[in-house]
């Protein structure tokens, strides 16, 4: 188990490097100066030279990425060009509502993907199947983006039930759980889509099995059988979606925090790219990767925890 | 100062003033709250753009002097009380109020302040995007802690327009600045009716002390909204109060007829142009301009396109402007001149072109509907749309045949002129016309002082232009704003920003 987690954090650390290599040099590659679009329409020339100079633009590639790789060994990840503050300040500012959402969004696509896929590999091929998969398949073609605005407009507008804008992080937890409620409903039911297509084609599998078979003929209540015997075994390929979808839900935070007015780490991204502020792009790609690498991770350590074959 | 850059943020983000979340953080029974939160990027004078960091900043800082937007329409005291102008027109002495404080116990406003302020914009270390608004500048003195003089080159009648509370003209604390460093753009310390209090959700709060008294509101929050529909929604539910800058025809439609909402409408001194690159060989023939002029369409984009939410934009100039000549309208739709035109000028079939635009709404769409219109007429038109920052990259480089680049100023006609078509405005610049013509009138208009000569001469300019077509104006930007019943005295201005200091909200 040991060996395990360290072959899983060595190839974390891997990852993330490589993340932040590619948007290092991707920033740099795509055309478009940051000290042009900091001064703007009326800027001279010694006055863009100047802040290239200071901001250290003048140097190579390979210079500017060497001397950022020390400095980030130290701890230092470079200030945001924009706001001259440091770039880890201003990810960890909006770090918890984007988390928040993130996680609010995968316990909503699994509250209702998992037992959607279950109901719909029982009733297979019987009409509640039709109408489930049909759902799902609604739900994982409707774009984040527009899904949000409906349910703004129907459970905001209409009924007023749910705020419309912000994180609601000044008004206590409570707030922040009642402004989280339709955005996390957002991003949580159109991949609650894709997990239940896969929770029903994996249950389909364990279904045929004999154990199964066996089970009914020991005469073991069917829920029993469904919840131990056979969701137990179809868990690995449904917590295999779960990890792999974090990495779009957090892209998709990127939308649905738009929609809701909601701070985080998408809109910073965006716009942080809009005005070439690399090093507030790379400390934002850094914490991404991180997270992603680091949900897998733990999805990997629960693979072993639910199938003692995975440890082997 | 050109507004592309804003607009763009504009189109992007909605900001509204905000108030009392659905009950989750009800303010306290006297707290007047107007919440407005914006995508913020600094505060600091010299180096301030986007119109979300010049909102905010019209809270927090004064000028010399300011424009009164509603009343006279003209210029008046803001920290100086007076001042007055020597015989050649080439000094201005400014008497400073007694007793003005700076935020956060900086001390008192003195005449040093002024000066350290102006000098740090022309100051080549300072890197400021505006220090060419100084040029004219020869020196900034101080006479006694409430006098300050400012010696110019050369006689300069829109002086005043460069001190007023807008941009560099925004008077810093050189306490603050020296102690806070890079810090200052995101913790300023100015004069103003309000006082920035936090960063990461920007809240302003009223500064009890300012000189022309406390202002109504006890603080601002500011929102960053990007969707329309959201901030639509939010405004009817009262968690905003104020949406500001919306663009959306349906939205602003929607809004109109909800009763209880009012929606705010200004003309701004914001002009979007078709700049025509002369250096390509068709383009500087005047007769295949003036053919271009013919072929566009701008009425019908005008009308349809934009539901009739912009207006005719004259040459440069907009409506706005006191100078602005009204009888000098575009160019007429009309196809079949546009191609008579063409054949006389040696091109009977046309030539290739590409409008060059970015990713941005209404940019990306217009460039299409331009180059349909050209195509209508001969001229092998196509499209290329880059993201922003490589748009302002090829734009600097001077290479594509056509850009679209907005202008817009204070009240003052040199600026928006002078940026866009004066020959000294590229490179870098806006002038990738390369247009050189009217170069001798800017100049003696910017150092004429009879205000009957001036207009005089800005009608001429005005008149050249429409003859050279170095750009084809598109549209004049026309600013919305929404507001909830109860709020009171709220009004955009004609710079694209607004001040909320004499606002008040009845609960």
């Amino acid at each position: 188990m040991k060996r395990f987690l360290l072959q899983r954090l060595s190839f974390l650390a891997l990852s993330v490097c490589g993340a932040f290599t590619i948007a290092f040099l991707v920033m740099r590659l795509i055309p478009g100066d940051p000290a042009q679009v900091m001064l703007g329409d009326y800027a001279t020339k010694e006055s863009i030279a100047r802040l290239r100079e200071t901001l250290g633009l003048e140097r190579s590639v390979a210079m500017q990425y060497a001397s950022f790789v020390g400095r980030a060994l130290r701890g230092d990840f470079g200030q945001s060009l924009v706001t001259q503050r440091p770039a880890f300040h201003e990810v960890f500012a909006v770090f918890a509502p984007t988390m928040q959402l993130a996680v609010a969004g995968a316990v909503v696509s699994m509250l209702f993907g998992i037992p959607a896929g279950i109901l719909a590999a029982t009733r297979r091929n019987r009409p509640l199947d039709y109408v489930t998969m049909t759902l799902a398949l609604g739900g994982m073609s409707m774009p984040v983006f527009w899904l949000g605005l409906l349910l703004l407009l129907l459970f905001s507008f209409t009924l007023g039930w749910t705020p419309t804008i912000g994180a609601g992080a000044e008004g206590g937890w409570l707030s922040t759980l009642h402004h989280l409620v339709l955005p996390a409903l957002a991003l949580g039911l159109s991949l609650g889509a894709m997990v239940t297509r896969m929770t029903r084609s994996a249950m389909l599998e364990v279904i045929r099995q004999d154990y199964i078979r066996t089970a009914r003929a020991k005469g073991l209540r069917e829920l029993l059988i469904i919840v131990k015997h056979a969701l137990r075994n179809a868990a690995l390929p449904i917590l295999t979606i779960v990890g792999t979808n974090f990495g779009i839900q957090l892209g998709g935070t990127i939308l649905v925090e738009t929609v809701f007015a909601r701070p985080g780490m998408g809109s910073l991204l965006i716009s942080s790219i809009y005005q070439r502020d690399y090093p507030q792009v790379q400390a934002l790609v850094v914490v991404f990767a991180t997270s992603i690498v680091l949900v897998n991770v733990i999805v990997d350590v629960l693979y072993a925890a639910f199938d003692p074959r995975v440890r082997a | 100062m050109t507004r592309r850059r804003s607009i763009a943020w504009l189109l992007a983000l909605a900001f509204a003033g905000v108030t009392g979340l659905a009950g989750a953080v009800p303010a306290p029974a006297q707290e007047k709250v107007l919440r407005v939160r914006i995508g913020m990027t600094g505060l600091d004078p010299a180096k301030l753009f986007n119109i979300e960091n010049q909102t905010v900043s019209n809270h927090v800082f004064n000028g010399l002097v300011r424009y009164e937007y509603e009343k006279s329409g003209g210029i008046v005291p803001d920290l100086a009380e007076k001042w007055e102008l020597s015989a050649d027109g080439k000094t201005y002495t400014f008497h400073l109020r007694k007793g003005v404080k700076w935020h956060r116990g900086y001390g008192e406003l003195t005449a040093d302040d002024v000066k350290f302020s102006y000098d740090r914009v022309l100051e080549p270390q300072t890197a400021s995007r505006y220090r060419g608004e100084f040029k004219l500048v020869e020196a900034v003195e101080v006479v006694d802690p409430l006098t300050v003089r400012i010696r110019l080159k050369a006689k300069y009648p829109g002086f005043l327009n460069k001190v007023a509370a807008y941009n560099q003209g925004f008077v810093v604390s050189r306490k603050a600045m020296e102690k806070l460093g890079d810090k200052f753009a995101t913790e300023p310390i100015g004069t103003g009716p309000f006082v920035f209090e936090s960063w990461s959700q920007v809240v302003l709060v009223a500064n009890k002390e300012y000189f022309l008294g406390a202002p109504k509101l006890d603080r601002i929050i500011f929102r960053v909204i990007q969707e329309e529909t959201t901030a639509e929604i939010a405004l009817q539910r009262g968690e905003i109060d104020v949406f500001y800058a919306l663009q959306n025809a349906e939205v602003i439609e929607r809004l109109s007829k909800v009763p209880g909402i009012t929606v705010h409408r200004r003309t701004a001194n914001h002009t979007i142009n078709m700049i025509l690159n002369a250096t390509y060989e068709p383009l500087g023939k005047p007769l295949v301009r003036r053919a271009i002029a013919h072929a566009l369409n701008l009425k019908a984009m005008r009308e349809v396109f934009f539901s009739g939410l912009k207006g005719q934009p004259n040459w440069v100039l907009t409506a706005s402007f006191p100078e602005s000549a009204k009888d000098l309208t575009e160019w007429p739709y009309d196809p079949e001149k546009a191609k008579a035109l063409l054949r006389e000028a040696g091109y009977p079939s046309g030539f290739k072109i590409t409008i060059t635009s970015f990713t941005l709404q209404p940019y990306d769409k217009i460039a299409v509907l331009l180059a349909d219109d050209l195509r209508k007429v001969g001229i092998d038109a196509s499209v290329q749309i880059l993201e922003r920052a490589a748009y302002l990259a090829a734009r600097g480089a001077g290479t594509p045949h056509v850009v679209l680049t907005g202008v817009t100023g204070p009240a003052d006609p040199d600026q928006p002129l002078w940026n866009l078509l004066h020959s000294s405005s590229f490179p870098p610049g806006l002038n990738t016309a390369r247009y050189a013509g009217i170069d001798e009138l800017l100049e003696s208009a910017q150092v004429e002082l009879d205000r009957g000569k001036r207009l005089a001469i800005y009608r001429q300019i005005q008149a050249k232009l429409r003859e050279d077509v170095p750009v084809v104006p598109l549209y004049n930007d026309v600013l919305f704003a929404a507001s909830r019943a109860g709020v009171k005295n709220f009004a955009p201005d004609p710079q694209f920003t607004m001040n909320a200091s004499g606002v008040t909200i009845d609960k």
